[in-house]
């Protein structure tokens, strides 16, 4: 976990985060300018609405002829009007349900009733930031409903789920090609969690600062505008109207600071609930075993509380501040109503405005508070996006990666002075100088902890050195492109590790282009056939996580077919014998052996019969090569070797 | 409150019409002026404003807190339910048998966790809380429009029938299509896990292209399935919409009509004191207000029916594991076990993780107090599963396990586990310090007791060496240690429990000689008066043991003190001896 999302985010970081989203948004201006196209005509649409009712009002229901209104019909009102002159009330009524018909189909929406987008009221919400998120991903913010609202729901949800989805592939990738050394100290739950949960808070920030504001500012002036050329007698409307949006804004704006500093507290909270319940999921065995069920209980349950009473703080400002807003927009209406009692006995007004202006009024306001919470709502997805970005600006592999590519097998791998430096600080390689070429078997040898397996990375290039040079025929592997790099290296893991997959598509991973024969035969090397055979569908046997129903020798006998099934140059053992018995050991070297003069291989090992057949053997302590040379040469040398050999 | 409203603001200010006596009384107002008149003089209705604006401040005060506390109130208890269901359902699957976990995965549990006890909470306030709120609306409007026409009444209440076809048409559809996005979610979010966890694996095999492509299909299918599913909801709502909006546009519509004809209300001498007994204005917007009420509630009866769909699915899933029973329970007896006095014993163990396929076969020995049993044999013959079943992580399926003649089946899993501590053969840590990792499973220890314990496996040294010593934090996958120094670390985190019972999988598999040898000799001293397993295939360790048990493919077929097998002319176990010293070869 990374401890700087705790600390606050400045206005600044917010806005430079902000800004880099934005860029997101370049490749999707076509949709995000259909979209808000879409948006304007429902705007005009939901302008229109509430003026057929005020016909049926004052023309039939209180008998005022057409003509006599007190207040002017604005322009995109009066040809409707004009269309009505002459009608007797009945047909009025006839024309007023035929308008109100097309409405309803076409856009979902009716007199002064809410046109509203049918499935935003979200879908399965939690009181967690991963529920929400997940509806952040999934939310069109349309205005209308009906045929219009139905087109425009699925272009935007198509739209953002696109967005998403690269966005979520985009960080995936990343992730996959980061250095290792990164996921030492990062959990695996984290990484979950900013791939699926935070990654929707790009397209909602695009969406919250291109399509909203423009829409939200055009339903805002298109009723200000409306007011202002039917209800100029009443300027205490006018006034009221120009300045609801402001005040509104204002007290939105005025309370989002420490908003966002708990929701970013809850966010952190909830991946770290994430992280210890998915460590205990895939423990579980030591979990059990260790009777540390309840241990581990109460960790998830602590955490899982801890980011429930952050989301708690969180809802209490919410509320605190819908209380403030709704004092201000109610202030304000009653305000209006007393003004408007006037006009309406003074007859300045009809009854029938009485439905224009509230849903105007109910519109400016509710735009407002949508333009206030976009800053809001900018602010909670800040966190997001500052953990999405992070992992997009950790530097990966290929970074440190040139383009050449080796044509053919890798012939020679020398290491000049290599060393290692973990990022701590702790020293693991010291000046490493080793050499192989086809055909010979390197051993290296040592106690634990002397720096066999990170020597190993290093020379496959899973690690770069942080000092001195790794060769392949002379080349560095630095100039190398990943791809080229990784196709000549085979590596098998100490500690083995299955994917949720068959068993013949598990040993593929190591040549995708593998025969089932070829894949057969590599489990015959590995001593894997035997038990592979006796499975409920043999090599199609589906796999559980990570391979739960096998033993750990069995596991670890299927990492090295998957190692003998590729085709690389270089095969790297990790103590591949380690799990094994030794028949099994015995019959994997042997075939080893008689494969080698067409790849490099290289074994760390503790038993002898590996050991004693190596080409070469490197004797390793505290991280330097203290003795070389073969079995026989360094017995006789009465080395530290010679005492290793003796123990075992 | 509403018709308050109503009454005073259109029917009095608007239309000028006189009040109903109710109001007049109400609000002490002068009947002269306000009841006994054919029209209200503009004064009056001026007079009027006040008292509308007073009632309205009420109604809103009354309105906007109440709302408030009940959303703070609702998000308080929803997330005690919510926390509860999260920590039972953990309980749950941490309690369930490694047959579960063989076939579950990781990423599914999260999902079930976090999404959908959700789930739950979402389902007591839209399924229970919200529609009787709904209902009850629906009925007050009926009955109040009812009041002003029989006939408007009518079409409120049919139109609930082509509603609940809609409802009838679109459950199935919908749950099958939230299932599914669901489910793929879920898959989506295991795959991410995997991928992460197996990052070295597929760098080393340079996949990075097919995992990433992989994702891609599943990300994809991820949101086709979640389009699909919210199209759906999209779709029904609208028809909903359709539906009641037709309707209303015909009340509307009819409701003019009869103030057109200055029409009598159904039940005017009731209706006569609050101002509705003729249709005019007032009465028109009263009988709108009313049957929209009732028609919004319809609908949003219909937008729960839709959501529901897919909180049922949520609820099926948690459901589905709080109600799996744990495979092994405490029988009904159980009591706690007693301290180790003589020996462990298995008698005719028989066991299979899967029916019709025999793991152990007719396992047969006994390990007397004081003494280390050595377990040999080829991988996937067995070892590790016998000690499972000495922990009781499953239970034999013919045959017993006895502590001091006791089947452990008698004891309560708890202590029994609390009895014996286990050194796994996968080097677990957890991402805390060095020290919590030693006392992960040793609450009452002291720091003391975990720095004796690591010295009994050879690590002080090494830790000590660690830049923060015993407080080291370790990564999830520990990575900075290298195999030997996790692999004692898991020892000196059995070691520390100081249990009479110690299984030790391949204690020292990554260690090399001279540590090996170390560490085997300071168990040897530290078991005294315990009874020590130790599960291994290296001569150097067999060595040590007062007996091994030779099993292959589950049957034991061997058993005796290593020199003693040895000295038998052939057999089995000396064919391994063979092999292990490479002279078989």
């Amino acid at each position: 976990m990374d401890h700087s999302l705790e600390h606050e985010l400045t206005p600044a970081t917010t806005a430079k985060l902000i800004r880099r989203s934005l860029t997101f948004v370049w490749p999707y201006r076509r949709q995000i300018a259909i979209k808000v196209m879409l948006s304007l005509i429902a705007v005009f649409l939901i302008l229109f609405l509430p003026w057929p009712l005020k016909i049926l009002v004052d023309h039939v229901v209180m008998g005022m002829p057409l003509n006599e209104t007190p207040t002017p019909y604005p322009p995109y009102v009066i040809w409707f009007v004009d269309m009505l002159e002459g009608l007797s009330p009945y047909e009025v009524i006839w024309a007023i349900v035929g308008i109100g018909l097309f409405g309803i189909v076409t856009i979902g929406a009716f007199g002064e009733g809410g046109a509203r987008d049918a499935a935003t009221d979200e879908l399965s919400q939690g009181f967690d930031t991963a529920t929400q998120s997940e509806n952040l991903a999934n939310v069109s913010n349309s205005k209308v409903s009906g045929l219009l609202g139905l087109f425009e729901f699925r272009y935007q949800l198509r739209t953002t789920h696109r967005m998403n989805h690269w966005l979520r592939s985009l960080l995936y990738n990343r992730f996959m090609s980061l250095p290792m050394t990164r996921f030492a100290d990062a959990s695996i739950g984290d990484a979950v969690y900013r791939v699926m949960y935070d990654t929707p808070s790009i397209s909602r920030v695009c969406y919250d600062l291109t399509v909203l504001p423009l829409v939200n500012l055009a339903m805002i002036g298109g009723a200000i505008w409306t007011m202002q050329y039917s209800f100029a007698d009443v300027p205490s409307l006018i006034m009221v109207a120009w300045l609801a949006a402001p005040m509104t804004l204002l007290v939105t704006l005025l309370m989002t600071g420490s908003a966002r500093r708990r929701s970013l507290a809850s966010r952190v909270a909830g991946a770290e609930t994430t992280s210890s319940l998915e460590e205990g999921m895939s423990n579980v065995v030591a979990v059990q075993s260790l009777g540390a069920n309840d241990k581990q209980l109460g960790k998830i349950a602590a955490g899982s509380r801890k980011s429930f009473a952050r989301f708690l703080d969180y809802t209490k400002l919410t509320v605190m501040l819908t209380v403030v807003q709704s004092v201000v927009i109610l202030g304000l209406t009653f305000y209006v109503f007393l003004d408007v009692v006037d006009a309406l006995v003074d007859d300045r007004m009809s009854a029938g405005d009485y439905a224009v202006i509230y849903t105007y009024f109910f519109q400016i306001a509710g735009n407002a508070y949508g333009l206030g919470a976009i800053w809001f709502e900018l602010q909670n997805n800040a966190a997001g996006l500052h953990r999405v970005f992070e992992i997009l600006d950790t530097p990966v592999d290929a970074d440190e990666h040139g383009t050449e590519v080796i044509a053919g097998d890798v012939s020679e791998v020398v290491l000049h002075n290599v060393s290692y430096r973990y990022p701590d600080g702790t020293l693991a390689l010291h000046d490493i100088d080793i050499h192989a070429r086809k055909g010979e078997i390197l051993a290296l040898v040592g106690s634990t902890g002397a720096g066999k397996t990170t020597l190993a990375y290093t020379l496959a290039g899973l690690i770069p050195p942080s000092s001195g040079m790794v060769t392949f025929n002379d080349t560095d592997i630095a100039e190398l492109s990943i791809a080229s790099l990784r196709q000549q290296i085979a590596f098998v893991f100490q500690e083995p590790f299955l994917f949720d997959d068959t068993v013949a598509n598990n040993i593929r991973m190591g040549n995708p282009n593998a025969t089932d024969a070829a894949v057969e035969a590599a489990a015959h090397t590995a001593g894997a056939y035997g038990f592979i055979s006796e499975l409920p569908n043999g090599f199609s046997t589906s796999l559980g996580r990570a391979g739960n129903t096998l033993s750990v020798g069995q596991k670890q006998r299927l990492a090295i077919a998957r190692g003998v099934v590729s085709t690389a140059s270089i095969l790297v053992l990790d103590e591949p014998t380690a799990a094994l018995d030794p028949e099994t050991e015995n019959a994997l070297v042997a075939a080893l052996n008689a494969e080698c003069n067409s790849r490099i291989l290289i074994v760390i090992a503790h038993r002898l019969s590996t050991i004693r057949s190596a080409s070469r053997i490197y004797f390793l302590e505290e991280g330097k090569v203290i003795e070389s040379g073969t079995h026989q040469e360094l017995v006789e040398a009465q080395g530290a070797y010679r005492r290793f050999v003796d123990l075992t | 409150m509403g018709l308050t409203l109503i009454s005073l603001a259109a029917n009095g200010i608007m239309a000028s019409q006189p009040l109903g006596e109710f109001y007049v009384f109400i609000y002490g107002l002068d009947p002269e002026r306000f009841l006994s008149v054919e029209t209200l003089s503009d004064q009056a209705r001026k007079d009027l404003a006040w008292p509308t604006v007073y009632t309205a401040i009420g109604g809103a005060l009354f309105a906007v807190g109440g709302t408030q506390l009940l959303v703070y109130y609702s998000v308080w208890i929803f997330q005690a339910i919510n926390q509860r269901m999260r920590v039972h359902l953990i309980d749950q699957l941490l309690a369930q048998s490694l047959s579960y976990h063989a076939t579950a995965q990781t990423g599914d549990a999260i999902y079930r966790v976090y999404q959908d006890t959700a789930m739950v909470t979402a389902i007591i306030r839209y399924v229970f809380l919200e529609p009787f709120m709904f209902i009850g609306r629906y009925v007050g409007g009926l009955v109040i429009v009812a009041a002003f026409s029989p006939t408007l009444a009518l079409i409120l209440l049919v139109t609930a029938l082509p509603m609940t076809y809609l409802g009838r048409k679109f459950s199935s559809p919908l749950r099958l299509k939230f299932r599914s996005a669901r489910e793929r979610n879920a898959a989506l979010t295991s795959w991410i896990q995997e991928s992460v966890q197996g990052i070295r694996v597929i760098k080393a095999s340079g996949a990075e292209t097919e995992r990433t492509s992989e994702f891609d299909k599943r990300s994809h299918d991820a949101f086709d399935a979640a389009f699909d599913s919210r199209v759906s909801l999209n779709v029904l709502g609208i028809l909903a919409f359709v539906t009641v909006a037709v309707s209303m546009l015909a009340l509307q519509a009819i409701a003019a009509t009869y103030t057109l004809q200055d029409a009598a209300t159904f039940a005017r001498d009731l209706l006569l004191a609050f101002g509705f007994a003729v249709w005019n204005f007032g009465t028109f917007s009263a009988a709108t207000s009313r049957t929209s009420d009732g028609f919004v509630s319809l609908r949003s009866i219909m937008a729960l029916w839709g959501r529901a769909q897919d909180m049922a699915i949520g609820l099926n899933r948690v459901f589905s594991v709080l109600d799996l029973e744990p495979d092994i329970v405490d029988a009904e007896n159980a009591k706690p076990m007693p301290a180790l006095s003589r020996s462990v014993s298995f008698q005719h163990v028989n066991f299979g993780y899967i029916d019709g396929q025999t793991v152990l076969h007719d396992v047969n020995f006994t390990a007397s107090i004081g003494s280390i049993t050595a377990i040999v044999g080829p991988t996937g013959t067995g070892k590790s599963t016998l000690m499972s079943l000495l922990l009781r992580l499953a239970d034999p399926d013919q045959g017993c396990i006895t502590v001091d003649g006791t089947d452990i089946r008698d004891f309560t899993v708890n202590s029994l586990r609390h009895g014996i501590s286990i050194a796994t053969q996968e080097n677990i840590l957890f991402s805390e310090s060095v020290l919590n990792n030693i006392l992960y499973a040793a609450p009452n220890a002291t720091r003391q007791d975990a720095i004796e314990a690591a010295r009994v496996v050879c690590a002080h040294d090494f830790i000590e060496a660690l830049p923060q010593g015993y407080d080291t934090a370790l990564g999830e996958r520990a990575v900075k240690l290298s195999s030997g120094q996790r692999q004692r670390l898991v020892l000196a985190r059995a070691i520390v429990r100081d249990t009479p019972i110690l299984i030790l999988d391949e204690p020292t598999a990554a260690l090399d000689a001279q540590t090996e040898h170390d560490v085997l000799a300071n168990i040897q001293v530290w078991s005294e008066g315990r009874c020590v397993f130790l599960i291994t295939h290296r001569l150097s360790t067999i060595r040590q043991a007062d007996e091994v048990i030779y099993l292959r493919q589950g049957t034991v077929l061997a058993q005796g003190h290593h020199d003693a097998l040895l000295a038998l002319d052939s057999g089995a176990y000396k064919d391994f001896v063979a092999a292990e010293t490479g002279k078989g070869v």
